[in-house]
C-alpha cells in the first residue's frame, strides 16, 4: 500500500469498515500543507506564538475578550 | 543606503595626504539625499592611527569654510602594500543638495611624507562632476580623480501612507491600542469604565472604536481633537446656538476644527472635533461658526484649558448629539454593535431582545427615529422591516447590502436601509446561531455561522446554506457539547492559509476545542491548544508593518499571539500532532487475516542539513491490528498500547529504515505521531505491504 496524508481530514461519517479514501478517524494537530516546505501532503499544524511578547493584555492572565484594529489618517 | 557618487576606474597610483599637502576629491550629487558615508580607497604608508575625513562646501570647485561632518576612524589596521575600502561613517548626516559640489578631504593631522595615509587616484581624471586638489599649502585643483564612493539615503521620497493602522485590544476591564508597530499600550481613561465580565462587542466606524458592554456604552476616538468650554451657547457674546455637528468653527487666532461631537448643547461642554489646520486652540480664546440654518455659534476656550490631539485616543461616553433628546435616544443598554450602511446597529438591550437599532446614516450620535428621510435613524418597532421574532444574537453585516439576524433558534436578514423599502427576510428558520462569535466571512463572500445544526456556509446571496460538517462528522453538534452559559465559540477566516479556525473556549479557565477546516480540501482537522493558548477573540490584521499583518489570537492568558509557521511548539510548548491510517483492510476476504509488513515512510526534506528542502523531524510509527475495523479506531482512540511501535529517522527515504516485522490480524491501523519538543514534521508518504493469509484467527 502507498499510503498519502488523508488531505479530506477527519471523518467519522460512515461505517468503520467504510473510511472514505482521503479521510481518517483519527488526526490531530496536522495541516494539508506541511510548515517546512509549504507543500500539499501532510504536516504539523504552526505553532502558535506571542506577536506583542512584551505586552499582558490587562497585565494578568486574563482573557482578551475582543480583537480589532482601526485606521486612522495620519 | 545607496551609492550616489562614486569614482573608482583607470587608477594606477597613490598619493599621501599630510601637512601641507592635504589631497581632496569634489563631487556633485545628481539626487538629494543624506550622506551616510563616504568610502576611499587606500593604503597606509609608515605608522598612522587616526585618520580624519571631512566634506566642506566649495567655492570654485576648492574647500571652503568650515567642515560639515567629519569623521575619525583608525588606519593603523590598513596594509600598506595592498589598497582598501576604508569607511567613515559619519555620525550626523547632511543633505547634499542637487547639482551643488562638494569636497572630501582627508585632513593632514599631523602626518609627514614618511607616516601617512596614501589614496589611491586615476591620473586620467574622467569623473565629470568634481576633480582631485590639493592644498600645498594653498587648495588647488589636480587634474586627477581620487578612488571614492559616497553613499546616503534619500533626503526626499514620495509619500504613499496617508493613515496608519492599530490594533485593539480588549481584556480585564482595560482598553489596549497599538500606538507604534508592535507596542501595545494601555488607553489609560478606559481602565474600568467597562466591565469584561459582562458581554461586551465593538466595531470600528469614522475613525472611532465603539464599545458596548451593558449600560457601558463608549467611544475611544482616535482622531477628533478635544477643546472644552464653559459655555457652549455664549448669548453674552451675540451666540444664537450651539455648533451643530459638521459646522465649521474658528479660533480667534485662526484654529478651525469641524465639530463631530459635543456633550451639552448650553453650558459647559466638552467638544471634539476634526482639526483642519495646524494651529492651536488657546486658553480663553474666542471661537465661532455658522451653522447650516445660519444660526451663530459662539463660544469660548475654558480658562486654562487649551486643545488636546488624539495622540492618545479621547475616551467618552457614547450618547446622542450633545445629550440632548433634540436627537433622540440610545437603548440603555446594548451587547451587540456593528457598522451597517454607514449606520451603527445596536441590539442585545435584554429589556428589548428582539429589537434593532440603527442611528442615522454617517452619524453615530443621532437616534432620532422619527424623522422622515432616507437616512434617518430607525429601529425595528418604527420601521415596515419590524422587529425579529427571535432574540438577536448578533447583527452580521455583509458590504452594504445585507445584515444577518443571527438570533438563537432562526437566521434572518435586512436588505437594504429600513427607510428606503428595507426587509427582513428568514433565511432559515430551523437554526440558531451558537454565539456572538460564531461566524466568520471568507474572501469571496461566503458566511460561515457555527449554528445548532452544524458549521454552516451561506453563499453570497444568500443561497441555500450548506451544513459542511452533517456528513463528515454527523455528530458535531453533540460533540461539541457547546452550553452558552460555559462556552465561548469564535470563528475565524486565515486568508493566508485559506482556512477557517474554529474554537469552542470554556469561559471559566480556558479550556478549549479547537478545528481547522481546510477550504482547498473541505477537510476538518482537529487541533489541540493548553488553556493559556484558549481563543477568545481573534482578527486578521492588515498592519501596515508585514510582520504583524497575520491572524492573530486573544488568548486565555492575556496575550496576542499567532500562527507561526516557522514555529514547532506552542511558546516553548510541544504540539501533539499525529495522524492515522485506519481502519486499513488487511485482507479482502471477511474471513480471512493478512499481516503488516515492511513499513516504510518518506518524510519532507531532501537530505539532513540541505539547502534547500527544509527537513522533517523524525517520526514515530504505531501498529496496531485487530479483528474489526471499529476494534482499531477503539485502540487508536483509547491509546491502547501498540501491537510495536518504531522511530523512524527523517528527513526523506532513509535507507535501513525499513521496519520488516509482521503481525497478523483482519484490519490493520499505523499511526504516525510526533510529541517533543521543537519538533515538527511532515510526510510525503507511507508504504506498507500486506500479505493476506488463511482464515482469521
Amino acid at each position: 500500500m502507498d499510503l498519502l496524508f488523508p488531505a479530506k481530514g477527519y471523518h467519522k461519517g460512515l461505517g468503520a469498515e467504510k473510511q472514505p479514501v482521503g479521510t481518517t478517524s483519527y488526526i490531530q494537530n496536522m495541516r494539508v500543507i506541511d510548515i517546512q516546505d509549504n507543500r500539499f501532503r501532510g504536516g504539523q499544524r504552526p505553532g502558535l506564538q506571542k506577536a506583542y511578547a512584551q505586552q499582558r493584555i490587562g497585565g494578568a492572565s486574563i482573557p482578551i475578550i475582543w480583537l480589532g484594529f482601526i485606521t486612522v489618517v495620519d | 543606503m545607496a551609492l550616489f557618487q562614486s569614482y573608482e576606474s583607470g587608477g594606477a597610483v597613490l598619493i599621501g595626504s599630510y601637512v601641507n599637502h592635504t589631497m581632496m576629491q569634489t563631487f556633485t550629487p545628481a539626487l538629494q539625499h543624506e550622506l551616510t558615508s563616504v568610502q576611499l580607497y587606500v593604503r597606509r604608508f609608515g605608522t598612522i592611527t587616526d585618520v580624519i575625513v571631512s566634506i566642506y562646501t566649495t567655492t570654485g570647485g576648492l574647500p571652503t569654510g568650515n567642515a560639515l561632518v567629519s569623521k575619525t576612524i583608525d588606519g593603523s589596521g590598513w596594509s600598506d602594500s595592498d589598497n582598501v575600502w576604508a569607511v567613515w561613517t559619519f555620525d550626523t548626516q547632511i543633505t547634499l543638495a542637487v547639482g551643488t559640489q562638494y569636497a572630501i578631504v582627508i585632513e593632514p593631522g599631523s602626518y609627514n611624507n614618511s607616516n601617512c595615509p596614501l589614496w589611491y587616484y586615476d591620473a586620467t581624471g574622467a569623473y565629470t562632476g568634481g576633480s582631485s586638489g590639493i592644498a600645498d599649502p594653498t587648495w588647488r585643483t589636480l587634474a586627477y580623480d581620487m578612488y571614492f564612493r559616497e553613499y546616503g539615503d534619500r533626503a526626499s521620497q514620495p509619500v504613499d501612507k496617508t493613515y496608519s493602522k492599530e490594533l485593539i485590544a480588549i481584556g480585564n476591564d482595560e482598553v489596549w491600542y497599538e500606538s507604534t508597530a508592535g507596542t501595545m499600550n494601555e488607553l489609560d481613561d478606559a481602565n474600568g469604565k467597562i466591565n469584561t465580565d459582562n458581554l461586551l462587542n465593538a466595531t470600528i466606524a469614522f475613525q472611532k472604536l465603539f464599545i458596548v458592554n451593558g449600560t457601558n456604552l463608549k467611544i475611544a476616538d482616535f482622531a477628533n481633537t478635544k477643546i472644552e468650554t464653559d459655555d457652549i451657547k455664549d448669548e453674552a457674546a451675540n451666540a444664537t446656538s450651539y455648533p451643530f455637528r459638521g459646522t465649521v468653527v474658528t479660533g480667534a487666532g485662526g484654529a478651525e476644527m469641524i465639530i463631530d461631537y459635543i456633550t451639552a448643547i448650553d453650558d459647559a461642554a466638552v467638544i471634539y472635533g476634526k482639526k483642519t489646520n495646524d494651529t492651536a486652540f488657546v486658553d480663553g480664546e474666542l471661537v465661532s461658526g455658522i451653522n447650516s440654518d445660519d444660526t451663530v455659534v459662539k463660544f469660548d476656550i475654558k480658562s486654562g484649558t487649551t486643545e488636546t490631539a488624539p495622540t492618545i485616543p479621547h475616551w467618552y461616553d457614547w450618547t446622542v448629539y450633545g445629550n440632548s433628546t433634540i436627537y433622540g435616544a440610545m437603548p440603555v443598554r446594548a451587547n451587540e454593535v456593528c457598522n451597517f450602511m454607514g449606520c451603527l446597529m445596536l441590539a442585545g438591550d435584554p429589556n428589548y431582545p428582539h429589537q434593532w437599532y440603527m442611528s442615522r446614516q454617517f452619524n453615530p450620535f443621532d437616534w432620532l427615529y422619527t424623522q422622515d428621510d432616507a437616512q434617518s435613524a430607525v429601529a425595528g418597532n418604527d420601521a415596515d422591516a419590524g422587529e425579529v421574532g427571535d432574540i438577536i444574537k448578533v447583527n452580521i453585516p455583509y458590504k452594504d447590502d445585507f445584515v444577518v439576524h443571527a438570533c438563537a433558534s432562526t437566521l434572518w436578514y435586512m436588505t437594504g436601509h429600513p427607510c428606503t423599502g428595507g426587509t427582513i427576510v428568514e433565511l432559515d428558520l430551523t437554526t440558531g446561531i451558537l454565539g456572538d462569535r460564531a461566524f466568520c466571512w471568507d474572501d469571496v463572500g461566503n458566511l460561515y455561522i457555527v449554528c445548532t445544526v452544524g458549521l454552516l456556509r451561506i453563499p453570497p446571496g444568500f443561497g441555500q446554506p450548506e451544513n459542511l460538517t452533517i456528513e463528515l462528522w454527523p455528530d458535531f453538534i453533540t460533540d461539541l457539547a457547546f452550553n452558552a452559559a460555559s462556552h465561548r465559540i469564535t470563528l475565524a477566516f486565515n486568508p493566508e492559509d485559506r482556512g477557517i479556525h474554529i474554537f469552542k473556549t470554556t469561559l471559566a479557565d480556558g479550556t478549549s476545542s479547537a478545528w481547522w477546516y481546510d477550504l482547498r480540501t473541505g477537510g476538518l482537522f482537529p487541533d489541540s491548544y493548553s488553556t493559556d493558548h484558549g481563543v477568545f477573540s481573534a482578527v486578521y490584521y492588515q498592519s501596515e508593518d508585514p510582520l504583524y499583518r497575520k491572524l492573530l489570537f486573544g488568548c486565555n492568558d492575556g496575550y496576542i499571539r499567532f500562527a507561526d509557521r516557522t514555529a514547532k511548539n506552542d511558546d516553548s510548548t510541544e504540539i501533539n500532532s499525529y495522524v492515522g491510517f485506519a481502519p486499513l483492510a488487511l485482507s479482502t476476504h471477511p474471513r480471512k487475516d493478512g499481516i503488516i509488513k515492511n513499513i516504510d515512510i518518506v518524510s519532507g526534506g531532501g537530505a539532513s542539513d540541505g539547502t534547500y528542502q527544509s527537513d522533517s523531524s523524525n517520526v514515530l510509527c504505531s501498529v496496531h491490528v485487530a479483528r474489526t475495523a471499529e476494534q482499531i479506531i477503539e485502540k487508536l482512540r483509547s491509546s491502547t498500547a501498540a501491537a510495536f511501535t518504531k522511530t523512524f529517522t527523517a528527513p526523506g527515504y532513509q535507507k535501513g529504515n525499513i521496519d520488516r516485522r509482521q503481525i497478523r490480524g483482519q484490519w490493520g491501523g499505523i499511526v504516525l505521531s510526533n510529541n517533543v519538543v521543537d519538533e515538527s514534521w511532515s510526510m510525503e508518504r507511507l508504504i506498507v505491504d500486506t500479505k493476506e493469509m488463511g482464515r482469521s484467527l
